[in-house]
């Protein structure tokens, strides 16, 4: 927070790259912020983001989260120089605890979205790399689905059941350990 | 085509697509139309038996859950253990030998003790480490929790051939490990990068590894304290170590001795122990590589105070340091080891002190040679940036400490206090 200044000067003088969405949107990021993306990292590497960094798959809506969430979560990355091995994620010192509190705030607005845009941010997660912007993603449909009734998550997501009563019948019989 | 707008990195706000489209977004059935993997990712997060119910959704979904690379088998909502052991048993038998990732076996719940079922156990946990997975964990029940109710034993896992050269992470929480298994562990698991253990019962005195790069250890509920009389030394020769975390630990004192490839140290020992400066001085000789270093004493440190013999003999440089966080026990005798500290660490960015309530009462120990003013020669700390300390409302020890640290560095940087 108080080191915000020399974050800035870093920023400034590390590369921006251009991303450019399906709508033909350009984005300008700092290399840190664009190489959350595996994707991205892989593109730098091999010198192939001159003249911008077209994304197909991504809308200008859904690349403008993705960017958000990656900015927030470059700062928590830098530190961590990628030993992302760590259970813990290599931050338990109790002066990041705070920083990771406020992550955890920021990804728990980040996912207030409406359903279209939840499977949005998943597709473009998973297009991009971005192992964490997946997970957070995936775990909140999990979330939404756990201790319901086949009948509920049916109803939530609009998932026409088109097994005939015989069909679900035989299932049920095949996994009746489950159901008990 | 018409210039689109730039958005830059750094602008306070972007401009999003104006008038949001009230949500004609929701129809269709996005979840199915998602690729499998991302559908296996999903059921991942899921407990096992929310996993397997979906299989009633729809053609789709009927054998998803059946190659989802992640295993969570929980026992909530289970009553006895009969139905948990048959569940998960069956569980493993219909998804067959598919290849795992990961495992995790959660019995931290009231009623149900994986010692009651030990050998069971034992082959469910053989099973996932045939199957290749990565990340083991297990977890049983908390015995400071549960055991008001009954009296059960941890899990035992001395018998568990916990044999793999694919396990790279394994989560330890709440079980019984005696003195063969560490061992064991670490020779059956050539490529095991990450160990975490929490609560857990251990006799074992000597932590061995050449592979292991994280290792986490925490005790916070278990167990009871004042069952041990005595607590032994752990020793931690581990020269691949990157990061180590002990929360506090049930023996008197770790003793590191091969971690120079350590890069982030976080050390907290407290009650019962009784640490002394020797202790704490010889944890800091071994952390010389260390990059971000915590190391915090929540109870007083006790015995002959010296820095001369403790820590100069050392003769140690933290040439990487750059976060440090320390707690009074660095204050003693005129503030000695913080400034041999800093001294010390010519690249250190930002220093936090926090000193601790109960510190109030016998920090008079460092007060009057506070005034004293010693023969020390001011040195500077040019990264030094940020020094921030927290100290608990109405210390006026901060006063003295932020005059020294103003009597020794040359041209120090800011000094943040917080009361706390």
């Amino acid at each position: 927070m108080a080191s915000a200044g020399s974050g800035d000067e870093k920023a400034a003088a590390a590369a921006m790259i251009t991303l450019i969405s399906s709508d033909n949107e350009k984005f300008e990021v700092t290399e840190a912020t664009a190489t959350l993306s595996q994707t991205i990292r892989h593109m730098i590497e091999d010198g192939c983001t001159d003249g911008g960094v077209p994304l197909p798959n991504v809308t200008s809506k859904i690349l403008a989260r993705v960017i958000e969430y990656c900015k927030k979560h470059a700062t928590a990355a830098a530190g961590e120089e990628g030993s992302s091995s760590s259970f813990s994620d290599a931050a338990f010192l109790e002066v990041d605890r705070a920083f990771l509190e406020e992550l955890e705030e920021f990804d728990d607005a980040f996912l207030e979205v409406d359903r279209a845009t939840l499977f949005d941010l998943i597709l473009a997660a998973n297009y991009l790399d971005i192992k964490g912007l997946l997970n957070l993603t995936c775990q909140k449909v999990a979330d939404s689905v756990k201790g319901k009734t086949p009948e509920q998550i049916r109803e939530m997501y609009n998932i026409v059941n088109d097994l005939t009563p015989e069909e679900e019948a035989e299932i049920r019989r095949e996994t009746q350990w489950a159901f008990e | 085509m018409p210039l689109s707008p730039i958005h830059k990195e750094g602008q306070t706000t972007m401009c999003r697509s104006g008038g949001k489209r009230a949500k004609a977004t929701d129809a269709g059935d996005r979840i199915s139309s998602l690729p499998d993997e991302m559908l296996h990712h999903v059921i991942s997060f899921l407990p096992a038996r929310d996993a397997v119910r979906t299989c009633v959704l729809s053609p789709r979904w009927r054998n998803l859950w059946a190659s989802a690379r992640r295993l969570n088998v929980d026992t909530v909502g289970f009553t006895s253990h009969t139905g948990f052991v048959k569940f998960v048993t069956a569980l493993l038998l219909s998804r067959g030998c598919r290849p795992l990732l990961s495992f995790w076996l959660d019995a931290d719940g009231p009623g149900i003790y994986l010692e009651n079922f030990r050998d069971t156990a034992y082959l469910w946990i053989y099973h996932a480490l045939r199957s290749n997975v990565e990340t083991l964990g297990i977890v049983d029940h908390n015995q400071k929790v549960y055991n008001v109710v009954v009296d059960m034993p941890a899990f035992q896992l001395h018998r568990c051939p916990l044999i793999s050269s694919c396990l790279k992470k394994l989560h330890l929480c709440n079980v019984y490990i005696d003195n063969d298994v560490m061992k064991k562990l670490f020779s059956g698991c050539p490529a095991l990068e990450d160990l975490e253990m929490r609560d857990f019962e251990i006799f074992d005195t000597e932590f061995s590894s050449a592979t292991l790069t994280n290792l986490s250890i925490d005790y916070v509920n278990f167990p009871a304290l004042e069952d041990y009389e005595y607590f032994e030394d752990i020793v931690i020769n581990m020269p691949s170590l990157v990061s180590l975390h002990i929360g506090s630990l049930l023996c008197s004192k770790p003793i590191l001795v091969e971690v120079q490839s350590l890069e982030i140290a976080s050390v907290s020992i407290g009650h019962p122990q009784k640490v002394t400066f020797a202790d704490a001085c010889g944890i800091l000789g071994a952390l010389s590589n260390v990059k971000n270093l915590e190391l915090l004493f929540p109870c007083s440190v006790v015995g002959e105070y010296s820095l001369q013999r403790d820590m100069q003999l050392f003769q140690v440089v933290f040439t990487n340091l750059t976060t440090l966080r320390l707690s009074d026990w660095c204050l003693h005798d005129g503030c000695q080891a913080l400034l041999y500290l800093l001294a010390h660490s010519p690249n250190l960015e930002k220093l936090t002190l926090k000193l601790m309530k109960h510190g109030l009462y016998d920090r008079h120990w460092w007060y009057p040679s506070a005034a004293v003013v010693r023969d020390s020669t001011p040195f500077s700390c040019e990264k030094l940036k940020k020094i921030e300390i927290m100290y608990p409302v109405g210390d006026r020890g901060v006063e003295i400490l932020v005059m020294k640290l103003f009597a020794n560095i040359i041209s120090p940087p800011e000094i943040n206090i917080k009361p706390y």
